[in-house]
């Protein structure tokens, strides 16, 4: 199951305005911030809906889930929303967001030293992932956007081939030889990163 | 647009993933990064980093799965339901779907696998499969529902139909399948101490489920022992094969829905899994994946014990599987018998109704090849269908070379010798026995155009075999006479066998088209060497086999004038039981050459009339002699048709008809001369008759046996002097009459 990211306003439009409105490579960001909060409170309420109707129901159906939601509230179609490529780099920022606060959460919660230094202590396990590939992404983002849209796209945003390769034009040949090749450069950054954190 | 030097080394990634590791991937490189050690070896590390990171990013998924899970669980305002990650709390009694579930069965790879009961709308059991978390749920959805669809095209009484796919309430997906009763087909076999053939016959109809499958386009990837499930009903053993359900559709554009196709998700249990599957690098699962499942599936039901046994996959990290997977040598199944320890061998064979050794000895050879060759590390040197393994199988009991062995002139012989069931002491009893059989037949009679083949008494056949010429000559000719083969593997050893000859049991082996070749070898070698009795039963044999045969065909070969050359010769009684029978099977000739056949093979002894008015047809359908194909023969025939019915001047005008060929025959000369000199004294000529018979005499005397057209030497047929002999007989005693 993967939880994608919802929008939520307190009146339709709001979303597309907020977010049609940023433009450029930080816009994503931008976004996010100001839709995090809200994004919350959908999200926890439409989780409980599907959960409580009757089993059979495919629940917690991550597309269907923000469709839904985005139908909703802007009365866009399922279309418009994923060919749109800056709303698909959103929702995967949104989820990367939580997924990595949370993981942070859980990494303390296990850790007995004190200090956050900001680096993951080597000894947390479980979380270890979420956090080293959120951090090396930040540095590939800055060598190589392309590889690491795909990965946030593909990783947090839990997107199919099909759907990223609507959205950012690209053949889907390319999308998955990128996905691929993405993953060996940010897997390279992540053992750097390892072996420099050993004490 | 990606960056075009992304793309390019993206590109060139890929493609060096997708050749074989070694020296294809090496080549490949080296051609790229010609000029460029730097790019070599940075590309040579991503290589490196592909695999790894494949591996990494399957755990980062489990882990977000899991964090998903954890922050929806807050969400959610079911307080009782508190999703958890752990799979054995799924409650017995809740339900799913339309089904209710009623037990657990047991924990599969990919999910824990339960019973339940489905009550509307009709109301049965089934097997319902719950997949263990850390799967993209919809991407698991999409893809079960493909697999639903094109299960439901399936319908083979060896495969388990699923009915449904599904989620959960905590967002596991979860397929419906037929409940089969059984065990799984290992413990099936040990428990009933089923024998290696029927454990054979239960896996060919595994691959012919498999082979099923295939052909929808479904690759099954989780073939292994608790997914072949067998049962008992009815008194036949049914295996079924079941848990399609992670199986890959291979051509989706043939149903609905959009598939997403993820090329890093694992599926399987590792000791099943081909090395393509294992290798994490995104190369394509194909259907010779489960050719290698069944390879390792085939290899624990002959052994009881997997290919790679002695690792423990379960402690392994994902890349100390695939290396292990990819590079351990394994062991031949009979390898890993011998070593076994003592009473675990005793065990294993006693669960196959056999001694150790006696196993051992029926498992090393092909059943060894067929299954190395299914689990070719390199898919393409394994077999291409599952098909092609199933019918190695099939022609492994059948007592057929399989085709996963190298080719050797003694793995044929064997084989013919056991499809055959002579019973013999050892192989080489056989090969030795066939050899005294082997001569040179001449099966086919052909006209004289086209060279006879060579008839010669065994020593000197021995002799002039040994030389490589006609050594290469008789390989050619090995198709026609399965006995040549025998004579080529073990030439020198003529003396011996002639001791053994006769302990040759001709009666074990079965009239067939097959056998009729050696009986006719054998025949032909007894006669050449006048030893009438053996040869008279080798006949009969003969006679028996060509009775399996096409009237036509036989007719037009010269087995009907050998069998009755030597019975004549040998037993009256005989030869007019088998001129009844000739004349009754073989009364319609087709030609002019079968007709001549016909008629020689029935008058070369006096007939009466009932037989000749038979042979009215045969005569018409010859026709005149000096048309015939072999007009020298033709006029012998004719000549005793017309002698046999009275017609003197019919006959003489026929006999010279015969002789008139420039192409006669010295035999058949002898032959024509001794009826001439019948008639002679039949028209009260003694003198003449005695001259024409002296005349045939001292041709067969000097003649030796040997054959000679117009001067020069050409291959002899013994019966065709036995014939001239015979009449030459029949004429003395008209001269003594007369």
């Amino acid at each position: 199951m993967h939880l994608q990211a919802i929008f939520t306003g307190c009146s339709r439009g709001f979303v597309m305005k907020e977010a049609s409105s940023i433009t450029g490579g930080n816009g994503g960001k931008l976004a996010a911030d100001l839709l995090l909060p809200k994004i919350y409170e959908e999200l926890r309420s439409l989780a409980a809906r599907q959960l409580r109707r009757e089993s059979g129901y495919q629940t917690l159906q991550p597309t269907a889930l923000v469709h839904e939601a985005w139908v909703r509230i802007s009365g866009e179609t399922e279309s418009d929303w994923k060919n749109n490529q800056h709303l698909l780099g959103v929702a995967a920022i949104m989820m990367r967001r939580i997924l990595v606060e949370r993981a942070r959460g859980k990494a303390t919660l296990k850790r007995t030293a004190p200090a956050n230094t900001g680096m993951e202590n080597q000894e947390s396990t479980n979380d270890d992932h979420l956090i080293m590939i959120h951090e090396c992404l930040n540095t590939l983002e800055k060598s190589d956007p392309d590889s690491a849209k795909v990965v946030l796209l593909k990783f947090y945003g839990g997107f199919s081939n099909q759907e990223i390769a609507k959205s950012t034009g690209w053949s889907l040949r390319t999308v998955e030889r990128q996905w691929m090749f993405a993953k060996a450069k940010l897997y390279r950054l992540i053992c750097g990163a390892k072996s420099a954190g050993n004490p | 647009m990606v960056d075009a030097l992304n793309e390019i080394d993206g590109a060139i990634l890929e493609a060096a993933l997708s050749l074989e590791e070694g020296e294809v991937r090496e080549a490949f490189l080296s051609r790229i990064y010609r000029a460029d050690p730097g790019g070599l070896l940075e590309m040579r590390q991503f290589i490196e980093d592909s695999k790894n990171a494949a591996a990494y990013f399957l755990d980062a998924r489990e882990r977000r799965a899991e964090i998903a899970l954890d922050l929806a669980s807050e969400w959610t305002s079911q307080a009782a339901e508190r999703p958890t990650l752990d799979l054995e709390t799924e409650n017995l009694g809740s339900r799913l779907g339309n089904y209710r579930l009623i037990r657990r069965i047991g924990e599969g790879g990919g999910g824990v696998v339960y019973e339940a009961e489905q009550e509307e709308p009709i109301q049965r059991r089934v097997a319902a499969k719950i997949v263990r978390l850390g799967m993209n749920t919809e991407s698991v959805i999409a893809r079960f529902e493909i697999e639903r669809q094109a299960l439901a095209l399936m319908d083979h009484p060896n495969i388990a139909k699923v009915l449904e796919a599904g989620s959960t309430g905590s967002g596991r997906p979860y397929f419906v399948m037929e409940y089969v009763e059984g065990e799984k087909i290992t413990t099936f076999c040990d428990e009933r101490k089923l024998d290696i053939a029927q454990r054979l016959d239960l896996f060919i109809q595994i691959c012919n489920a498999i082979q099923h499958a295939h052909l929808k386009g479904v690759v099954h990837r989780d073939i292994k022992p608790s997914n072949v499930l067998v049962s008992d009903s009815n008194g036949t053993n049914t295996p079924k094969v079941i848990d399609f359900g992670i199986a890959k559709a291979m051509d989706p554009q043939a149903f609905t829905r959009p598939v997403e196709t993820s090329h890093d998700q694992l599926f399987g249990t590792p000791v099943y899994m081909s090395p393509e599957q294992i290798d994490l690098t995104g190369l394509d699962v194909d259907t010779r994946s489960d050719i290698y499942s069944l390879g390792v599936l085939l290899y624990e039901m002959l052994v009881s014990v997997t290919p790679f046994a002695a690792f423990d996959f379960r402690s392994c990290g994902i890349s100390k599987v695939r290396e292990t997977l990819l590079n351990a040598r394994i062991l031949t199944p009979s390898q890993t018998l011998s070593a076994l320890g003592d009473p675990e061998l005793a065990e294993v064979a006693a669960a196959r109704g056999c001694g150790a050794s006696h196993l051992i000895k029926q498992i090393r050879g092909d059943l060894d090849w067929i299954v190395m060759k299914a689990m070719e590390r390199d898919r393409s040197k394994r077999y291409h269908t599952v098909n092609g393994l199933a019918l190695d199988v099939q022609r492994y009991l059948s007592h057929q070379p399989v085709t996963a062995t190298p080719p050797g002139k003694l793995y044929l012989l064997g084989k013919f010798i056991r499809r055959n069931r002579i019973a013999f002491v050892t192989g080489n009893l056989l090969a030795l026995f066939l050899i005294t059989g082997l001569v040179v037949s001449t099966s086919l009679y052909k006209r004289e155009k086209t060279a006879l083949r060579e008839q010669t008494k065994l020593r000197a056949a021995a002799q002039f075999a040994r030389s490589e010429e006609q050594r290469l000559r008789l390989i050619a000719d090995a198709r026609a006479n399965i006995a040549r083969v025998a004579f080529l593997l073990d030439q020198g050893r003529i003396d011996e066998a002639e001791a053994l000859r006769t302990k040759y049991p001709l009666t074990s082996i079965e009239p067939s088209l097959e056998a009729a070749t050696v009986f006719r070898s054998l025949g032909d070698w007894n006669a050449t060497h006048g030893r009438w009795a053996e040869g008279a039963q080798c006949y009969k044999l003969l006679m028996q086999a060509n009775r399996l045969d096409d009237p036509s065909k036989v007719l037009e070969r010269s087995d009907l004038i050998a069998i009755a050359a030597m019975l004549l010769d040998y037993r009256l009684e005989d030869y007019l039981v088998f001129r009844d029978e000739v004349a009754e099977r073989y009364c319609v000739p087709q030609t002019k050459l079968q007709a001549e056949h016909l008629l020689k093979v029935c008058l070369i002894s006096p007939a009466p009339p009932e037989l000749l008015g038979r042979m009215k047809e045969a005569v018409q359908v010859m026709g005149d002699p000096a048309t015939a194909p072999l007009p020298a023969w033709a006029g012998l025939s004719r000549g005793l048709y017309e002698y046999r019915s009275g017609n003197l001047d019919g006959s003489l005008k026929a006999c010279e008809t015969g002789l008139a060929d420039p192409n006669v025959k010295n035999s058949c000369r002898a032959s024509i001369r001794s009826v001439i000199s019948m008639i002679r004294s039949k028209q009260g000529n003694a003198a003449d008759a005695k001259k024409e018979l002296d005349t045939a005499l001292a041709l067969i005397a000097e003649s030796e046996g040997k054959e000679f057209i117009k001067g020069s030497s050409i291959p002899a047929v013994w019966f065709d002097w036995v014939i001239a002999g015979i009449l030459s007989r029949e004429a003395g005693m008209g001269l003594s009459d007369g």
